[in-house]
C-alpha cells in the first residue's frame, strides 16, 4: 500500500511530465483544479489532503479530458515506475 | 369641579392624541414593512434577473464558442477532405487553430515512419532564431516524453514561414502549450503555440483548442478507419484472385499486389515485393513501364494475349484506375496464367491430329482394297478368288478398326455427358474373366505369351457383363500389345472387409514410367512409345475408366518402371 509521500512523488512526476508534454501553464491549471492538491509553479506537489488515491485519479482524469491517449501513454510509463499504484 | 373636568378633558385629549400617535406609528411600521417587502422583492427580482441574464450571457458565450468551434472544425474537415496524409492533416489543423488565439509562432512537428523529423513553424510576429530553437527543443522534449524514447534529430526537415526573424530582438518563449494530434490511437504530430508574453495561455483557452484538435483527429480517425476497412475489403478481394494483380500509382510506385504475383513471376517469398522485382521478372519480355504509360496516356486497357515467361504463358492486361470523378489515379496490371489452357489446346490439337491419322490409315486401306477389288472384278475372266478374299478381309478389318474407334469416341462422349447406361445384373465375374482370356489366347500365342487366370471357381457379382467384358478385353489387349515375351497373369481378389472385388492384369511388357502413370486414363494422352506398331488412341483406357467408375469402382495402373512390366487393376464394389 503506497503512503502519502509516494503518492506525492508520483503526482509530482505526473504533473511535471505533463508540463513537458502539454506546457507548464495548462498542466498546472489542470492539476490545481483538483480539490485537495497544492502544487508549486515547478510542478512539485506541496500538499495532498484527503484520499490521495482520489486526488491521483482526479489529476489523471483532468489530463485525460484534454488528450486521453497521450495522458494514458504518459501514465503507463509512470505506472511502470510505481507498480504499486493504481489509477 | 372645574379642575376635575379640565383634567378629565386633558386626559381624554391626551388619550386621543396617544391613540392617534399609536395608529400613526402602526401605520408607519406597516408602511415600512411594506416598503421593506417591496424593496426586498425588487432586490430579489433584480438579482434573479441579473442571474438569469448572466446565465443567458454565459449560454450565449458558450453557444458562440460552440458555433465558432464548429466553424473551425468544418473548415478543418473541408480542407482535410479524404486525405490520409498525416503531415497534411497536422498542417491543416495547425493553420486553422492559429485563428483562434493570439500567438507569436505556431509550429508542428511530425515524426515520419522512417524516423525523420519534420518541423514547420509559422512566425506571426517577429521573433529571433533562439525563440524558434526554444520551440523546437520544447516540442522534442514533449515528443520524447510521450514516446518515452530519444528522437534522432539528424537530417530534420525544417521550414520557417511568415515574418522575418530578428536576432537583435531580445525575446524568449514565455508562454506556450503543445497539442498532441492522435489519429487512430497513434501520435501523428505535435502542434505548438508560443508567445513572448508571460502567462498567455491558460487552461480555458487551451482547452478549446484541445477540443477542436481532438474532434478533428477523431473525425480523421473515423475516416481512416472507414478507408482502411474499404481498403481491407478490396485487398481481400485482390488477395483471393487466382490471377496475379498489381496496382501502381502515377509515380510508378507499387501500391497493391497479391501473393499470386510471386508465383507467376518467380519472386522469392520472405520480403515485400518491389516494383524492381516485377520489372525484373518481366525483363526482356515486356516493358511494363511503357505499357502502363501507354494505358494511362490512351486512357484504355492494353492487352498482351501471350507473354511467354520461362515455363509459363501469361495473358497480361494493363488498365488505368480511375476515381469516382473519372480522374486516373493509378494503373493496374492483371497477369492471367494461361499455361494450362495453352497446354490443353496443344494436347487437343495433337489428339485431333492423331485421330485423323488413326481414321485415315484404315480408310486408305479400304480405298486401296476397294480399288484393287474393282480392278480385279473388271477383269471378268481372270478373277483371282484368293486375292479377292484377302482384299475383302482387309476391308473388313479396316472397317472394324474404324468402327471400334468410332465406338470408343461415342462411349467417351456418353461418359462425359453422363448418359452412360449400365445393364446391371448378377453375373459370375470368373466366367467373364475366363471368356475374355479365351478370346485373347490365340492373339497372345502369336507373340508366345501365356495368359494365366487365378480366381475362385465362381463369384457372383452385380455388374454389366458386356461393359466389364469390354474393360477386361481392353486391359488384356493392351497387355498383349505392349509385351513381347513372358506371360499375362489375370488375378481376381475378393476383399470382404473392404467389400471389393479386384481384377488385376499383370504383364511383363515395356512398363510405364512414373510420369506417364498419371496420364494413362486421360482423354488426350496416350502411352509415349517410339514404336508405331504399339501406338493407339488411348481411348480404350478412358472408356474403361468411365465404365468402372459408372459401377462405383476404381481403376488404376502400377509399374515399377520402364521395361519392368505393368499391372492394370480395377475394383468393383461387392454390394452394388
Amino acid at each position: 500500500m503506497p503512503d502519502q509521500v509516494e503518492y506525492g512523488q508520483m503526482l509530482t512526476d505526473l504533473i511535471q511530465k505533463q508540463m513537458v508534454v502539454l506546457g507548464p501553464n495548462i498542466a498546472l491549471d489542470k492539476a490545481r483544479k483538483v480539490p485537495g492538491l497544492k502544487v508549486s509553479d515547478d510542478g512539485t506537489v506541496l500538499e495532498v489532503s484527503g484520499d490521495p488515491q482520489m486526488v491521483l485519479k482526479g489529476v489523471a482524469n483532468e489530463y485525460m479530458q484534454l488528450s486521453g491517449q497521450i495522458a494514458q501513454m504518459t501514465l503507463n510509463s509512470l505506472l511502470e515506475k510505481y507498480p504499486q499504484m493504481k489509477v | 369641579m372645574n379642575s376635575r373636568l379640565g383634567s378629565r378633558c386633558r386626559l381624554r385629549v391626551w388619550l386621543r392624541f396617544y391613540k392617534t400617535k399609536m395608529i400613526v406609528n402602526i401605520l408607519l411600521i406597516i408602511d415600512f414593512l411594506m416598503l421593506a417587502v417591496v424593496v426586498s422583492a425588487y432586490i430579489y427580482a433584480s438579482l434573479r434577473e441579473r442571474k438569469f441574464l448572466r446565465v443567458k450571457a454565459n449560454q450565449s458565450l458558450e453557444l458562440q464558442q460552440k458555433v465558432y468551434q464548429a466553424e473551425v472544425l468544418k473548415e478543418i474537415s473541408e480542407r482535410i477532405g479524404y486525405s490520409l496524409d498525416t503531415n497534411k492533416i497536422v498542417d491543416i489543423i495547425t493553420s486553422s487553430l492559429g485563428n483562434l488565439l493570439d500567438y507569436d509562432a505556431v509550429s508542428y512537428m511530425v515524426l515520419e515512419e522512417g524516423g525523420k523529423v519534420v518541423f514547420k513553424c509559422h512566425v506571426e510576429n517577429t521573433v529571433n532564431h533562439q525563440f524558434i530553437e526554444d520551440i523546437k527543443h520544447k516540442m522534442l522534449m514533449s515528443y520524447e516524453a510521450i514516446l518515452n524514447s530519444k528522437i534522432q534529430t539528424a537530417g530534420m526537415d525544417e521550414s520557417i514561414t511568415g515574418n522575418i526573424l530578428n536576432d537583435n530582438l531580445k525575446v524568449k518563449v514565455e508562454s506556450f502549450f503543445n497539442l498532441p494530434v492522435v489519429i487512430s490511437q497513434k501520435l501523428v504530430g505535435l502542434i505548438n503555440v508560443a508567445s513572448k508574453d508571460r502567462g498567455r495561455y491558460g487552461e480555458e483557452q487551451a482547452s478549446i483548442l484541445y477540443t477542436i484538435t481532438n474532434q478533428a483527429a477523431t473525425a480523421v480517425s473515423k475516416l481512416q478507419s472507414v478507408l482502411q476497412s474499404e481498403k481491407g475489403k478490396l485487398e481481400a478481394v485482390i488477395y483471393s484472385l487466382a490471377d496475379g494483380v498489381i496496382t501502381v500509382d502515377l509515380n510508378y510506385q507499387l501500391v497493391v499486389y497479391n501473393p499470386v504475383i510471386r508465383d507467376i513471376l518467380g519472386i522469392a517469398s520472405g520480403k515485400p515485393v518491389t516494383m524492381y522485382d516485377i520489372v525484373d521478372g518481366l525483363a526482356g519480355k515486356v516493358d511494363l513501364r511503357t505499357k502502363i504509360e501507354q494505358a494511362i496516356a490512351e486512357d484504355k486497357a492494353i492487352s498482351l494475349p501471350e507473354v511467354i515467361l520461362k515455363d509459363k504463358a501469361l495473358e497480361l492486361t494493363i488498365a488505368p484506375v480511375k476515381d469516382s470523378q473519372g480522374e486516373i489515379i493509378a494503373a493496374s496490371a492483371v497477369f492471367h496464367d494461361i499455361t494450362t489452357e495453352k497446354t490443353l489446346d496443344k494436347t487437343r490439337q495433337e489428339f485431333t491430329a492423331m485421330m485423323v491419322h488413326e481414321l485415315r490409315a484404315p480408310l486408305t486401306a479400304v480405298r486401296w482394297s476397294s480399288e484393287s477389288l474393282i480392278k480385279n472384278l473388271s477383269i471378268a475372266s481372270g478373277v483371282d478368288q484368293a486375292k479377292v478374299k484377302d482384299t475383302m478381309v482387309t476391308i473388313e478389318t479396316a472397317s472394324n478398326n474404324m468402327l471400334e474407334l468410332v465406338n470408343d469416341l461415342l462411349d467417351v462422349a456418353k461418359i462425359e455427358s453422363g448418359k452412360f447406361d449400365l445393364n446391371l445384373q448378377q453375373y459370375d465375374i470368373v466366367e467373364v474373366i475366363n471368356d475374355q482370356a479365351k478370346v485373347f489366347r490365340p492373339q497372345a500365342e502369336i507373340k508366345h505369351l501365356a495368359i494365366n487366370v487365378t480366381a475362385p471357381p465362381k463369384y457372383m457379382l452385380k455388374f454389366d457383363r458386356v461393359r466389364i467384358g469390354q474393360v477386361l478385353g481392353n486391359l488384356i489387349s493392351n497387355a498383349i500389345k505392349y509385351s513381347d515375351s513372358g506371360q499375362i497373369d489375370i488375378n481376381l481378389n475378393i476383399n470382404v472387409e473392404e467389400k471389393t472385388a479386384t481384377v488385376s492384369v499383370k504383364d511383363t511388357g515395356i512398363g510405364v514410367s512414373r510420369e506417364d502413370l498419371a496420364d494413362l486414363f486421360s482423354k488426350f494422352k496416350q502411352l509415349k512409345t517410339g514404336d508405331r506398331s504399339r501406338k493407339g488412341t488411348g481411348l480404350g483406357l478412358v472408356v474403361s475408366k468411365g465404365i468402372v467408375e459408372a459401377h462405383g469402382g476404381k481403376i488404376w495402373a502400377e509399374s515399377p518402371g520402364e521395361n519392368l512390366g505393368s499391372t492394370f487393376c480395377f475394383s468393383l464394389p461387392l454390394d452394388k
